[in-house]
């Protein structure tokens, strides 16, 4: 038992391998400081074993040069924050001194609040009439074309001042061809002039007769006898036109029944006159 | 490209213009009395001429000039007046605020004459027989001052007109729509008032009436600062001097001053 | 009563601009000849009111006291033009028979009265529903005129005929003359209204 004692006491030898590498099982030793000697003859490990960058020798030579980057950087930095608050600062002078000139009632202040709002005032209406100009052309055009087209009753003409003078429009249809002319006269009438509007075709016949304004005697044609009755005899006729010849007055008003024949006369007469020199 | 022509036309003009302004208002420049401006921002505006000049404005002007009381405006009330007062630099007078009393306390509690039934307005029932209340000085409580009121400050509770004085601006449209004429403008700060107008003797008085005033002078022998007195039969408070103490409301046997401030009304009586 | 609610009152009863404070009567009396006309007028101002009580209102801090009453103008004169633009394009027949009433909605003393009293002196969401009280106020006392002098004059609501032929058509309703006394009648009416309101208040305590 002592025997067995002592033996056991006795102090083995140390377990080696202590600092036994993992990479063991793959039969290469790891190239640390090799405790167990695991070159063959001692000296440093030979490759092949896995080169590792050269970290330190990568550090070694470029911190120098990191650290001359890093002060430049941040002098760099300092400087445009410098640079930056000198340009904040006159911000700020001009500011005050805006500030300062403008103030509620003094008269640069007037003025600028007053041209300011005078000028964005016209842009916002500047930029409304170009959105809205075009449909206010369109609306005018089409009006314009209704009152003309009101004596070629059953087409859809469109109307163009025409070469022929002034007071000559010349209607053409979808396609362009000229269909006819409308005509405006104002012959005079019992008490003034009396606005007409002289339809005529390409067979110089007239298509139709309105009369867009009079100032005869006050409720004269309030029963409509001008426009169902009167001015209808013109349509279909080549003209020249007269009372009493194919052409009936409106009982009591002689004169501005003459008035507005005289008109249809005188607007196929101009017509004449323009297209047969 | 028309949008610039517009905005130059046009920016041209204002600025045209505003130089125009700038220099007119230079060249005639008058110096307005500064308070007008702050005077003009706290009146109300509607230019109503409650205060009997034509508009705020005006208003503003005489109260700068000193011809106004600040008081004079009956829509603004005493919120008013005291914004008044601070622009003015003027010190707020205890009694600058007006109200008004009906000076009376009858209605139920005094007799009747006879049962009247016929237009129900005041004017109409004195054409009878003078009305039909015993006192001659009482309020008949049909109502023309209910009806005189633009405010809605005045009801007739148990036959006798009352004043709410919340609602009531002191305007003292009322003040000519009583018959009797016991409408009267008091001190809206008063802590005493006498709610009663008559001037029959104690006798007279006590059978025509609960609650009148009988000039019984108690009120004047206990009140140590001399602000009541007795005129006529009739118990009057002097403003000028009453501290609102209430002695003579406590001694008064009739139990008809008001002692406490105007809006809890006479007292009314117990039982 | 909300001060939204108050607002409203104020704009078509206690204070309606036409019929109460008398503002605005020269297009009142030119436009109410018809219903149409005074609808399509009514709503042009209350847009132009709107728009320009905001902005006035926007910008109150930022105008000077001595150009208050030019720069107002420029602002109602914008939003007029702006609103003539949009008529001509969109509906010319009421541009025609409105006609140069439209540009006069920049004279009109309620458009101006309201910068003057209340957008200038107040924020912008208030000066709003002022404009459009107002407004709205302004259209209800142009349709009650325009709905009596159309009918008695042509016999018409906004041109559909309504009376028989043989009702005889009043001429005189639908010219100045008609115009004045519809209109005093119409403030007599509303002055009764409002009195009636306020006697119930008093007597009602």
């Amino acid at each position: 038992m002592n025997e067995d004692f002592a033996e056991a006491a006795e102090p083995r030898e140390p377990v080696s391998g202590v600092t036994e590498p993992a990479s063991e099982p793959s039969g290469e030793p790891v190239p640390d400081e090799p405790v167990t000697g695991s070159g063959p003859d001692g000296a440093p490990p030979k490759p092949p074993y896995k080169k590792l960058p050269d970290l330190k020798g990568v550090m070694m030579r470029t911190g120098p040069f990191l650290n001359a980057a890093g002060k430049g950087l941040r002098a760099a930095v300092r400087v445009t924050a410098a640079v930056l608050r000198v340009i904040w600062r006159i911000l700020c002078a001009i500011g005050r001194f805006l500030h300062r000139v403008f103030r509620k009632d003094s008269i640069p202040n007037l003025i600028l609040v007053l041209a300011l709002l005078t000028a964005v005032t016209a842009a916002g209406l500047g930029v409304i009439y170009t959105v809205t100009g075009p449909q206010i052309e369109a609306a005018r055009a089409e009006a314009f074309d209704a009152a003309m087209g009101e004596v070629f009753p059953g087409l859809e003409l469109a109307f163009v001042k025409s070469s022929f003078g002034e007071n000559v429009y010349e209607g053409r249809d979808a396609d362009g061809n000229l269909a006819g002319f409308s005509i405006l006269v104002s012959p005079d009438g019992y008490s003034g002039p009396i606005g007409m509007i002289v339809g005529v075709d390409l067979r110089r016949e007239v298509t139709g007769v309105t009369v867009v304004s009079q100032r005869e005697t006050r409720g004269f044609d309030a029963k409509g006898t001008m426009q169902n009755g009167f001015l209808e005899q013109f349509a279909g006729k080549n003209g020249p036109f007269a009372l009493g010849n194919g052409i009936d007055a409106i009982s009591g008003a002689t004169i501005s029944s003459e008035a507005v024949t005289q008109g249809v006369n005188d607007a196929l007469a101009l017509l004449d006159r323009e297209i047969q020199p | 490209m028309t949008i610039w022509y517009a905005v130059m036309a046009l920016g041209g003009m204002g600025l045209a213009l505003g130089l125009l302004l700038a220099l007119a208002s230079r060249l005639f420049a008058a110096e307005p009395d500064q308070r007008l401006e702050a005077l003009g921002g706290v009146l109300p505006g509607v230019n109503c001429g409650g205060c009997g000049y034509a508009g705020c404005g005006m208003f503003a002007a005489a109260l700068a000039a000193g011809e106004a009381s600040v008081d004079g405006c009956p829509v603004g009330g005493a919120d008013l007046t005291e914004k008044l007062c601070a622009i003015l630099g003027v010190e707020m007078k205890k009694n600058t605020r007006l109200t008004v009393l009906v000076r009376c306390s009858g209605g139920a509690r005094a007799r009747d004459k006879f049962q009247y039934e016929g237009i129900g307005d005041c004017h109409a029932s004195i054409r009878i027989g003078g009305g039909p209340k015993e006192c001659p000085y009482g309020c008949i409580g049909l109502g023309s001052c209910v009806r005189a009121c633009p405010f809605g400050a005045i009801s007739v509770v148990d036959g006798v007109a009352v004043i709410d004085h919340e609602r009531c601006t002191g305007c003292q449209a009322c003040v000519g729509s009583c018959p009797k004429r016991i409408i009267v403008p008091v001190p809206y700060y008063a802590d005493v008032n006498i709610a009663c107008s008559s001037h029959d003797k104690g006798g007279t008085l006590r059978k025509v009436c609960d609650i009148g005033c009988l000039g019984c002078r108690i009120c004047e022998k206990v009140c140590i600062h001399k602000a009541i007195y007795i005129e006529d039969n009739l118990a009057a408070i002097d403003f000028e001097k009453c501290t609102g103490c209430g002695d003579c409301a406590e001694k008064c046997p009739r139990k008809l001053i008001v002692d406490a401030k105007l809006d809890r009304g006479p007292r009314l009586m117990e039982g | 009563m909300t001060q939204t609610m108050r607002q409203f009152k104020n704009g078509l009863v206690d204070q309606n601009p036409t019929l109460v404070l008398l503002l605005g009567m020269c297009p009142t009396l030119a436009v109410s000849t018809s219903l149409t006309n005074a609808v399509g007028m009514g709503l042009a101002a209350t847009a132009v009111l709107i728009c320009s009580n905001v902005v006035i209102s926007a910008l109150r801090k930022l105008i000077p006291d001595k150009i208050r009453i030019a720069a107002f103008v420029v602002v109602i004169a914008g939003f007029v033009t702006a609103v003539d633009y949009l008529l001509q394009a969109f509906a010319p027949a009421l541009s025609d028979s409105l006609g140069m009433f439209i540009p006069l909605i920049v004279v009109n003393c309620i458009i101006l009265a309201r910068a003057e009293a209340f957008a200038s002196k107040n924020g912008v969401v208030r000066s709003a529903i002022d404009g459009l009280a107002m407004g709205m106020g302004f259209t209800m006392a142009l349709i009650f005129v325009a709905a009596v002098r159309e009918l008695l004059s042509a016999g018409t609501l906004f041109e559909f005929t309504i009376l028989p032929d043989a009702f005889p058509k009043i001429d005189i309703m639908g010219q100045p003359p008609g115009g004045f006394i519809v209109l005093g009648v119409v403030i007599a009416v509303m002055q009764a209204v409002r009195n009636r309101s306020k006697a119930k208040n008093a007597a009602g305590l």
